[in-house]
């Protein structure tokens, strides 16, 4: 029988016809012998293999331990969720604060913004592929988080963080270089406290950066979005907020051409900082399949008196216009919203725990 | 395509669960119940007792390490799948060894093959079963493999076009015309075992 027709009864057979087609072949079928026989001895063909009998396995197919490698603690979905949410949380509470101080601000001077701004220029343009200096702290940055990723975490956990940390690292360089400049030429020029205003924002870049390391893409370019819209940070209120401004101070003199990095030596004790004024003692004593980098704040309290320490007071900045009035509304929504989101991160994580 | 009730073992989404969360010993009451019927695939496709327990066992590993990935739906059709996945594989590496076709491995032969589960038959009856599905899986072993692929996954296993298509990463419309063609095929190559063919087969197939 030619193809079409043979198409055609098969579908028939299956169902899969439509209305009209349906009667269409049903009134073929009424006429044509030679396709009764042909629809007959293909539904049978059909019925017969549907009534094979099950044949049965010749050996025992069941897995070993050994089969499927060693035990692997799952890592649910809601555990990802946690982590994303949990860390997504951390940096809408610091764009917060960020915002927040925006109303307090100094602003750089011209040359700080043209040698940060020729370096947006560059990180902006290479998005993905970073030239081989930034590429160098790339991979302190990568290391760094996939240091904070290390302990307590078990091996396919730090295996695909180390992953992550390595995937986001340049494009979270590259978003921070390229943020970092351009709330800085927002802000009115003035003179004498340029410097130590960029390094703190690069700075909280970086460990805004750092809680990034497990979030989308988007997410991080979303934080640069916001960035854009708040000037930059005070030193003070990074102070109050008891991050480590030690480390912010260590990298006030920051060279002029080279890339904004921070160092490995400014980053960890950020997110410790910042982890340990937050409600979430839960979260860090909670088991391996949490944002493993919140284990870091058990295992290094002691760096925090050291930083809070070296900080040296800076100058009063002059008050801004009314912009910062909903400025500071549209920062305590984002805190608020943070607040809310690690709230739920904590609770989808408590409501796991019991097996 | 078929729709089939099968049965499915006590308390399986317990033992999914409790599988999903690494407990090996209750994925393994799981296979206990469905390796038969993950061996009959992969020997309907690859028509060899051999290979076909390595796939089957093969699929039971990837299903294992895959668990959290199933998401509530039908666990049979979700593992069959990936027995059907883990054949096609095979069946990819076998065409590249060009000396060696599946018409050549053994049981491709008349008389040998796997035994049926047993369904309480007297001995006659049994013989009479398993010379039918011999006679059945040697014409569904003359197919090219592209069309046995589809016929058994379909008409065989039960699964749906779309499953199907998603499975060998082919087009709903291949599957239509590979499948209505395998169907043809069969047929044709029965007509050489009328004598085993059951009576209302062979009555069905001569109504003008």
């Amino acid at each position: 029988m030619n193809p079409n027709d043979l198409e055609l009864l098969s579908a028939y057979i299956d169902g899969t016809l439509s209305a009209e087609e349906r009667a269409a072949v049903e009134s073929r079928l009424a006429d044509e012998a030679d396709l009764r026989r042909d629809l007959a001895s293909l539904q049978a063909t059909v019925s017969l293999l549907g009534a094979m009998p099950e044949l049965r396995a010749p050996r025992d197919l069941r897995l070993t331990r050994a089969m499927v490698g060693p035990q692997v603690q799952r890592r649910p979905p809601i555990a990802l969720f946690s982590a994303l949410s949990a860390a997504a949380a951390f940096v809408l509470i610091a764009l917060g604060v960020i915002g927040l101080g925006s109303t307090t601000l100094p602003a750089p001077d011209a040359a700080q913004v043209a040698v940060l701004a020729t370096n947006t220029i560059t990180a902006a343009s290479l998005p993905q592929t970073l030239p081989p200096a930034p590429t160098e702290s790339v991979e302190i940055v990568a290391e760094s988080l996939a240091f904070e990723a290390a302990p307590g975490s078990d091996a396919s956990d730090e295996a695909s963080f180390s992953q992550r940390a390595g995937e986001t690292s340049p494009a979270l360089t590259a978003t921070m270089m390229s943020t970092a400049p351009a709330p800085i030429m927002d802000a009115q020029p003035a003179a004498g406290n340029a410097m130590p205003t960029q390094p703190p924002m690069q700075i909280m870049q970086a460990l805004g950066g750092a809680e990034m390391q497990a979030a989308p893409a988007e997410d991080v370019l979303n934080f640069a979005a916001e960035a854009e819209m708040a000037a930059p940070a005070a030193v003070e209120d990074v102070q109050e907020s008891g991050m480590a401004a030690g480390s912010i101070v260590a990298a006030v003199p920051m060279p002029q051409g080279t890339l904004p990095m921070p160092t490995l030596a400014q980053l960890p004790p950020f997110p410790t900082q910042i982890r340990a004024e937050q409600p979430t003692d839960t979260l860090t004593n909670t088991p391996t399949d949490t944002a493993t980098s919140t284990n870091t704040a058990t295992s290094e309290p002691t760096e925090t008196p050291v930083p809070t320490a070296a900080i040296q007071p800076t100058p009063q900045p002059p008050p801004v216009d009314s912009d910062g009035i909903s400025q500071n509304t549209g920062s305590v929504i984002l805190i608020v919203v943070g607040v809310l989101l690690l709230i739920a991160s904590v609770a989808a994580v408590l409501l796991r725990r019991p097996r | 395509m078929v729709g089939k009730t099968r049965p499915t073992p006590d308390n399986e989404p317990t033992l999914i669960a409790r599988a999903q969360r690494g407990d090996l010993d209750s994925f393994n009451v799981l296979i206990q119940f469905y390796q038969n019927s993950a061996f009959s695939l992969a020997y309907h496709i690859l028509n060899d007792s051999d290979s076909a327990a390595d796939a089957a066992q093969e699929a039971f590993i990837n299903a294992y390490r895959r668990l959290s990935s199933f998401r509530g739906e039908n666990f049979r059709a979700w593992l069959m799948r990936i027995v059907a996945n883990q054949c096609y594989d095979a069946l990819r590496r076998l065409k590249r060894q060009p000396t060696l076709s599946v018409s050549d491995l053994p049981d491709a032969e008349y008389d040998d093959g796997p035994a049926l589960v047993d369904t309480g038959d007297t001995p006659e009856e049994y013989a009479e079963r398993r010379q039918l599905a011999q006679a059945v899986q040697s014409c569904i072993g003359a197919l090219p493999e592209d069309q046995r692929l589809v016929l058994v996954m379909s008409d065989v296993e039960g699964l749906d076009y779309a499953a199907i298509a998603d499975s060998a990463q082919i087009a709903l419309g291949t599957v239509k015309s590979r499948l209505s063609r395998a169907r043809a095929a069969v047929r044709d190559c029965l007509q050489g075992f009328r004598e085993l063919l059951p009576t209302a087969y062979r009555l069905i197939s001569d109504e003008p």
